[in-house]
């Protein structure tokens, strides 16, 4: 089975809780990190498949470590879906100016985050049902 | 006339007799030859007459022969057409089994899909009151409980204007202990049974204003914490985020949940600190 890796990046324990508890079925192995700079380094280390990526966080940004992992030439090609608590047009053209490839809203509604990551990760899901 | 004269007179006659004859006899041989060549020319005729006709029997018997095929290969086909008729009929009456099956089916996927999304938004709603649970008791420090019931209403809830009061017995008032995004000055406190939000928690049932939108600046709900009967904080939640339209069936069993969990939780949080902050020669 192939199994991928997710980068969970997020300040609050409430989410990352959230976020495993929506994946924890799935074919992925979680990596997780609660500020930006630690986000961008585990980014480097285990080079995840996927990353899911707060906004607004202590230490850095989720749009600051957005636009690193994009320039490090071993992290820009993953993709990287934003959790924002903002849904408006300004925040989301944000996360597009730092290279987002999508976004999902607070609260998380966990089928459209597992559509959003099925989609990147192939659907790898489906493997574990073959 | 003599003799002579006589012989000759006759032999002129006999003469000319025989030359008219002779001439008589080419004639009759010219008509003869003619004829001939005519008879010779029917013969051609009725020669090349005989090829055709030959020609035409061999032409009728093949045409007879490919009739004869033609009705053989015609029988043949006629066969196979009814066959090819009845398999036709047989794949329409499995077609329309078929249709038949696959609108069964199609019913049966939308049923399906219908359950597998309850189902989903089953498991989401139950992950959602689970983390929340698991979130409100995973510590007995105070600003933790404190912080994280403000990341429950934000985070799961959806609000990013919070306000967390707690119950003072001797002053009969609630007194901000931790708030997000709201005014801290026009909410410091208020007093129990007075105004709207004080008459509302006079019940000790959770409000929730289910009319309210996202982005409207309205009370959204006003939660007692209550431990039994006795209240011992409230939290109020106010502007949902503007991409929240409405409040979901699961909002309310998270409202409930704080009622009780975020109780319980500030309460054991506030016994651990006096423990913490007590001697241990005063609690022998």
């Amino acid at each position: 089975m192939n199994r991928k890796k997710i980068l969970l990046v997020d300040d609050s324990s409430t989410i990352l809780m959230m976020e495993k508890f929506i994946l924890r079925n799935g074919p992925y192995d979680l990596v997780t990190a609660t500020n930006g700079e630690e986000g961008v380094r585990k980014a480097s280390e285990h080079h995840p498949d996927l990353i899911l990526l707060d906004v607004i966080m202590p230490k850095m940004g989720g749009f600051e470590a957005c636009r690193l992992i994009r320039s490090a030439e071993d992290t820009k090609e993953i993709p990287i879906i934003m959790v924002t608590t903002r849904g408006e047009a300004a925040n989301v053209e944000a996360g597009w100016a730092n290279g987002c490839t999508d976004y999902v809203t607070k609260p998380i509604n966990s089928i459209e985050l597992l559509a959003k990551v099925r989609n990147f990760l192939g659907d790898a899901a489906s493997e574990v049902l073959q | 006339m003599s003799a002579d004269d006589k012989n000759r007179s006759y032999v002129t006659v006999v003469r000319e007799e025989l030359q008219q004859y002779t001439q008589g006899l080419l004639r009759e041989n010219e008509k003869l030859r003619a004829m001939a060549t005519a008879l010779e020319s029917d013969k051609r005729r009725l020669e090349l007459e005989i090829i055709e006709a030959r020609v035409v029997l061999d032409q009728q018997e093949e045409l007879r022969k490919a009739t004869e095929n033609f009705e053989a290969a015609r029988a043949e086909m006629l066969t196979e057409v009814a066959r090819l008729v009845q398999a036709r009929d047989a794949a329409t009456r499995e077609l329309d089994l078929l249709r038949t099956r696959i609108g069964d089916v199609e019913r049966e996927n939308e049923t399906y899909a219908a359950q597998y999304h309850q189902i989903e938004n089953q498991s989401s709603n139950l992950s959602n009151l689970y983390v929340a649970s698991y979130q409100l008791h995973a510590s007995v420090e105070r600003e933790t409980v404190l912080s994280t019931i403000q990341e429950i209403v934000v985070n799961l809830i959806g609000s990013e204007e919070v306000a967390i009061f707690e119950f003072y017995e001797d002053a009969r008032e609630f007194r901000l202990s931790s708030s997000f995004g709201v005014d801290r000055l026009r909410l410091k406190s208020f007093k129990a049974g007075s105004g709207p939000i004080g008459k509302c928690l006079n019940g000790g049932e959770v409000f929730v204003n289910d009319e309210v939108a996202g982005g409207d600046d309205k009370l959204t709900a006003c939660v007692p914490l209550k431990i039994g009967e006795r209240i011992i904080g409230a939290i109020l939640v106010f502007r949902l985020l503007e991409h929240k339209q409405a409040l979901q069936a699961v909002d309310h069993e998270l409202f409930e949940l704080l009622s009780i969990h975020a109780s319980t939780a500030l309460y054991c949080a506030n016994l651990h600190s006096q423990v913490a902050n007590t001697p241990l020669a005063v609690l022998a």
